[in-house]
């Protein structure tokens, strides 16, 4: 492509000013859209999908998964905002790949991240369909699929700033659906609650087993919260905005999904539970209380467009990242002169969104989407190893310092081996023919596509030379 | 016509207006700016245009 030429230049400072200058991402964002972008992707987990972990596990297992996977992900995002804070770039976990393992880890980090978001959002549209469906059978999912990806990419392709303030909003009224739920239980009165824990929660029906089964459903609760790094180069203090931002984020998920699982297991039966397509908005019914059910209709609608919104964000930067290094061709990292925006990574991802929402396969897609994270993670907790013995602490300026060294990362790669035992458990064919994926595009990368890699470019943040090179 | 029926034509043309505006938009762009504007990489042509 004929982006691939790049053009080595002698120095005319101006022009190439003025070129850097239009060729840049608006730095705009503080913590609070951070925390929009994180938890707005995954906000949609406390609506669907969490409620698989009791099928598997029963209550306390679904209990058990929620706050071990809650630890997985408050370990990773101490471990990202640290690696984040230091390589203030856009593209989060791939640029960390991309400076601490090399081109090859870097490719698969990000064709993981980008899988891990486009299959997400296409969960999203799928969900949304289907929710508009239920107001009437002649309601059809596709166009409502369709037009709900055509906003959010409008959305995406016009702005950043403006994108994330609707994320923030519309997040924040979804966070709020889940306690209005709560607050109409009179949970806080005894004598008076809608609460039957005692006759609809179960304990461990299937043992212990049940529990690793459980966790990869667990995910589903924190699916995605890492990806708020991905804002990395748009923030205007990244050492700031990305630790409280992640964090707080982190915090206000395990409040969320403790809640989620706390009520809703306490107005549905637990068999009943397991097997809901939308749990919360089947615990709303079940209070017959009619403002309830329709702001559960809402939270569910508007959690379902926060998590594709956030989603298009992450995969469009991922994208845009690796083909500013030529790991995919150059062509995808244009920036829009007018808005802003990697626009044409963000039109390039919308009919793989779309084709993969339209087969209607909600669960194949949730699976790919959740292998593609774990595949993530366990380079993570490598790449937190090799981060600290390369720059160790007093070699760089660290925005965020992640407390006791090694036992984050360790517990990190404990955590998503068990999880990985959990999804060959309940998936093992797509995890055989997701890691098969894999490997072939590795092969693709090494065979055709790496000799176009310009290394005298590749790493260009101005960190010390790491220790032992 | 039934009102949910109108609900997904209503759906389905506004989806075609917003992806008309980004095809609009895109094409537009592309027009108007150098793909080397667009790609951030110093044009050689520009620079040699301009010392010249």
């Amino acid at each position: 492509m004929k982006g691939d030429n790049v053009v080595s230049t002698a120095v005319n400072e101006p022009v190439v000013e003025r070129i850097k200058q239009k060729h840049t991402l608006a730095k705009v964002l503080g913590p609070a859209h951070i925390w929009a972008l994180g938890v707005g992707i995954v906000l949609v987990g406390e609506f669907m999908g969490w409620n698989f972990t009791i099928a598997k596990g029963g209550s306390m297992g679904s209990l058990i998964a929620c706050w071990a996977v809650g630890l997985m992900y408050v370990v990773l995002v101490m471990c990202n905002s640290e690696i984040g804070c230091v390589m203030p770039e856009a593209g989060g976990q791939y640029v960390q790949a991309k400076y601490i393992l090399g081109p090859l880890a870097a490719f698969n980090v990000g064709l993981a991240l980008i899988f891990e978001y486009v299959m997400l959002e296409a969960a999203d549209a799928l969900v949304i369909g289907a929710l508009m469906q239920t107001l009437n059978p002649a309601i059809s999912p596709i166009p409502w699929i369709i037009l709900s990806v055509a906003i959010l990419t409008w959305l995406n392709y016009r702005g950043v700033e403006a994108t994330l303030n609707i994320n923030l909003v519309i997040t924040a009224i979804a966070y709020v659906t889940i306690f209005i739920l709560l607050f109409s239980t009179k949970f806080y009165i005894p004598s008076a609650s809608l609460l039957q824990t005692k006759e609809l929660m179960s304990s461990l029906p299937y043992g212990w087993i049940g529990i690793i089964a459980a966790l990869q459903f667990g995910i589903w609760y924190y699916l995605g919260i890492e990806g708020a790094v991905l804002g990395a180069g748009e923030c205007r203090s990244p050492g700031r905005s990305l630790p409280l931002g992640m964090l707080s984020g982190v915090v206000s998920l395990i409040i969320g999904a403790t809640i989620t699982w706390y009520v809703a297991s306490g107005l549905v039966h637990w068999e009943q539970l397991g097997a809901s397509v939308y749990p919360l908005y089947d615990a709303a019914l079940a209070t017959k209380m009619p403002f309830v059910i329709a702001a559960l209709f809402v939270g569910t609608m508007l959690s379902c467009l926060a998590s594709a919104n956030g989603c298009i964000v992450d995969s469009s930067r991922a994208w845009q990242s690796m083909s500013n290094d030529h790991l995919v061709p150059n062509w995808f990292s244009a920036i829009h002169p007018v808005y802003k925006t990697p626009y044409r990574a963000v039109l390039f991802l919308v009919p793989i969104a779309l084709s993969f929402a339209f087969t209607g396969l909600l669960d194949q897609v949730i699976a790919f989407s959740i292998l593609s994270a774990l595949y993530d993670y366990i380079l993570k907790a490598i790449i937190m190893f090799k981060f600290r013995q390369m720059w160790p602490l007093g070699s760089v300026e660290r925005g965020y310092i992640s407390p006791w060294h090694p036992l984050p990362a360790t517990i990190l790669g404990i955590l998503v081996l068990l999880i990985f035992a959990g999804f060959y458990l309940g998936y093992g064919i797509n995890l055989l023919a997701g890691t098969l994926f894999y490997i072939s595009a590795s092969v693709w990368f090494e065979v055709h596509r790496k000799k176009y890699v310009d290394y005298s470019s590749f790493i260009t943040t101005a960190l010390p030379r790491p220790q032992g090179y | 016509m039934n009102v949910y029926l109108a609900m997904n034509y209503g759906a389905w043309a506004l989806s075609a207006i917003i992806f008309g505006w980004l095809l609009y938009d895109y094409v537009k762009t592309g027009k108007t700016y150098k793909e080397s504007e667009l790609l951030g990489h110093v044009d050689r042509d520009e620079f040699e245009g301009q010392e010249g």
